[in-house]
């Protein structure tokens, strides 16, 4: 009776999707009712006027730049990222810290061969550029060119930038078949973290996270998130992907019910309400996918992860494969290649696994509990779930790494 | 640390802290872009009714909706800027007809709007415009967001919605042009018109409700499994769908012409009858060939769409094929709609008394209202 199920469930989803779509104007009954929240760091309203409103030009500096690009990132807000964009078209400065705004905010948006294309400009006038460096390397490390993203850690040479180099190349180890060095070397960072900066700290906790979630280290990711803050979006979605991946869904929903603005977040949080058989989870994929529509008119591809989640949350398999596989031509994080083998796996196409597999194998991806569900050919959004999982959660959360070998899914 | 090394060591750190940003994963985790939406309805007598949505975000930028910067923006807040709202999109949002500038006549009270969980402004104002409207001039968030989109829509005729930056835009003929539009157009209208009219829809429901039954010596039997049933609809939307495709096109191409009074009347004479067999069976046909015989009269019917639009033949052929398609479709979703239902309730009395029973007696009634309202009125 499972296509009773389904059939019921669409049902009511096109309901309530008609219903949001279709949502009529309100006058609200309270004066003092909030509708919107502002981020704490928006610029002032360009108009005090109507006097004003013949003047659209703005007063732009590359600090205000680089915070707009900063708060896209941390508060995952393109509208932020559009605001960089069109300080950024209206300056003619091409100088190299102009340039290198321009190369971060191509690869926000996505255009990733226009963003390597400006940072092999920038690299052509001062060969050693850290920054360049750096975001050339992740950038090549998000479309799993991993051998040349090395290379560019390796250009790293000055003593001060010591600590960058080593991440960036524990990055790139985590990535290629040395995870366990790569933790050493990160542990050792994770040290110095306090007396580095708040992003740097975040970036090297956030490559611990990575790690701690494909190894199933339970006493890092303890380590880790006891550190690592609460309000970010980055720091979210790591925190509730090693949640989902141990099973913990009541975490997620009381972490993320007031964040269903972000959609990586609200994607996360649908999970968790599915496996808890919330039905607010409905509720949810309606509001996802009315944002899905929008993008859709828009025409923008640059949402293809969000939604192949969406696809398969809906089981919308087929279709979730095929934005999974398109999402694996643009990148390849840890979050895309989970997302393309439980596509493939729940699609059952075996073209795909094998290719996942051959990817995992060429590159030495570390990931044994996803390998492990790739070889069954049988996947849950809980992959590090065993029969003994709550116990070892509750009971050794200090304790040392779970050897996941023959661990049933 | 020497005096280069330290100037060194200070712009690599300042770069340095900007860009971990975004190492690892991922880059902008996206949620909503900027987006507006227009909604454009021309009346008679020149006017223009126009309705304008802004997500308050936006607005924000634009406008101080936060005079005490709490960064809570509430509902006196916005309303107290309702003069200049008002200024604002009279000064960005210019309508032209022939390049004369369309004037805005009246400003309805502000509401708001709830898109994909975001809270917009929402606006509607009457324009008066000399020449119909064939241009838009659009500034809001010029300079300020270079993603904004505005998502034009044209409520009054079949034009499909554009998605506008800002500056300078034709409107409505240039989207409007092409073969892929007529499809578009023709698909949805077909879609459209089935699913809005009733008495299709009525047709279609008194003879998908006995699919799910059999009869044995006047008793009624649920049939114990859905393949037959589903074998059943099949037949009967295949029948149905040969049979008005065939007067469609006819009357489409002008072959054969009929008055749609006679055809609405004969329609609703149809209904009436395919639902009395369902309570008492007359004709002791399966609903395969009622299907097929009233599906002859519906093809007429769905036809006075076509009949008087001024299409060329090629263009006709192709508009009739894309409203074929989109009936069709039309009919899918109805279909989908209430088959799995009526199989779920078979074995039930209520699906027998209610829908079935009670249900065929009521579309009888509808039925013939509307032959008295259509024949005689």
């Amino acid at each position: 009776m499972h296509w009773i199920q389904f059939y019921i469930k669409s049902l009511l989803l096109l309901l309530i999707s008609i219903q949001l779509i279709h949502a009529t104007p309100f006058v609200p009954n309270d004066d003092q009712q909030v509708l919107a929240i502002l981020p704490e760091d928006s610029s002032p309203p360009r108009y005090t006027s109507s006097a004003n409103f013949s003047s659209d030009m703005n007063e732009n500096s590359l600090a205000q730049t680089s915070e707009l690009l900063e708060r896209a990132y941390l508060q995952g807000d393109p509208r932020a990222l559009g605001q960089a964009r069109a300080q950024l078209d209206l300056t003619k400065d091409q100088s190299t810290e102009t340039l290198m705004l321009q190369a971060r905010a191509l690869q926000s948006d996505h255009k990733f061969d226009e963003a390597k294309e400006v940072l092999r400009q920038i690299l052509s006038r001062e060969a050693d550029h850290p920054d360049a460096l750096l975001t050339l390397s992740s950038l090549l490390v998000v479309q799993g060119q991993f051998a040349e993203a090395m290379s560019y850690c390796k250009k790293l040479n000055d003593p001060a930038l010591r600590v960058y180099a080593l991440a960036c190349e524990a990055q790139v180890q985590s990535m290629t078949g040395k995870l366990e060095a790569a933790k050493q070397t990160l542990n050792g960072l994770a040290a110095l973290a306090p007396g580095l900066d708040a992003s740097t700290a975040r970036w090297i906790y956030l490559i611990q996270a990575d790690a701690a979630l494909r190894s199933k280290d339970i006493a890092l990711s303890t380590q880790v998130f006891d550190v690592m803050d609460n309000q970010t979006v980055p720091a979210l979605m790591a925190r509730t992907d090693w949640l989902l991946s141990i099973g913990e869904y009541q975490r997620v929903r009381t972490l993320l019910q007031t964040h269903t603005d972000k959609d990586a977040l609200l994607l996360r949080l649908i999970t968790a309400q599915i496996k808890l058989s919330d039905p607010q989870a409905q509720k949810n994929l309606a509001l996802m996918k009315e944002r899905i529509n929008v993008w859709q008119i828009r025409q923008e591809n640059a949402h293809m992860r969000e939604q192949a989640t969406y696809a398969l949350l809906s089981k919308q398999v087929d279709l979730a494969l095929q934005l999974a596989k398109d999402n694996w031509q643009q990148q390849r994080e840890t979050a895309d290649i989970v997302l393309y083998a439980t596509a493939a796996i729940e699609a059952g196409s075996q073209e795909d696994i094998k290719l996942i597999r051959q990817f995992m194998i060429n590159t030495k991806f570390e990931y044994s509990a996803l390998e492990q569900a790739l070889r069954l050919g049988k996947i849950d959004g809980c992959l590090h779930c065993s029969a003994d999982h709550t116990q070892n959660v509750t009971t050794q959360k200090s304790g040392a790494q779970m050897m996941n070998k023959d661990t049933p899914l | 640390m020497s005096a280069s090394k330290k100037s060194l060591w200070h712009q690599t750190y300042r770069y340095v802290m900007l860009l971990s940003l975004l190492l690892t994963a991922t880059l902008v985790q996206a949620h909503e872009s900027s987006t507006a939406y227009l909604n454009l309805s021309t009346n008679e007598e020149r006017t223009v009714s126009a309705e304008y949505e802004i997500s308050l975000r936006d607005l924000a930028l634009l406008i101080q909706i936060d005079p005490n910067k709490d960064n809570q923006v509430n509902w006196a807040e916005v309303k107290s800027q309702t003069a200049l709202i008002e200024q604002l999109i009279t000064s960005k949002i210019r309508l032209e007809g022939d390049a004369q500038q369309c004037q805005i006549t009246e400003f309805s009270p502000l509401a708001i709007n709830t898109r994909g969980g975001f809270n917009y402004l929402y606006t509607s104002f009457e324009l008066k415009c000399e020449q119909p409207v064939d241009s838009l001039d659009y500034r809001i968030l010029t300079g300020i967001d270079a993603n904004h989109r505005l998502i034009l829509t044209q409520a009054s005729d079949d034009t499909p919605l554009q998605v506008l930056t800002v500056g300078q835009h034709s409107i409505g003929s240039e989207a409007n042009s092409g073969w892929i539009s007529t499809v578009a157009n023709f698909l949805k209208s077909g879609i459209h018109h089935l699913l809005i009219g009733w008495d299709h829809l009525l047709f279609l429901f008194v003879l998908l409700i006995p699919a799910v039954y059999m009869r044995k010596e006047k008793t009624l039997l649920a049939v114990p499994k859905p393949k037959a049933a589903l074998l059943e609809v099949f037949w009967i939307a295949t029948s149905f769908t040969l049979a008005h495709s065939i007067t469609l096109t006819l009357a489409a191409l002008q072959i054969i012409s009929i008055p749609a009074r006679f055809i609405e009347s004969v329609i609703a004479l149809s209904i009436a009858f395919a639902a009395l067999n369902n309570l008492v069976p007359m004709l002791r046909v399966r609903a395969i060939y009622l299907a097929f015989v009233f599906g002859l009269i519906h093809g007429f019917g769905f036809a006075n769409v076509l009949v008087d639009l001024p299409l060329a033949t090629s263009e006709r052929v192709l508009a009739l094929l894309s409203f074929n398609i989109g009936i069709e479709l039309g009919q899918l979703v109805f279909i989908i709609a209430v088959f799995p239902i009526a199989l779920l309730l078979r074995h039930t009395q209520f699906y027998k008394w209610i829908i079935f029973y009670i249900g065929s007696l009521i579309s009888i009634l509808i039925a013939l209202w509307w032959f008295f309202e259509r024949a005689i009125q």
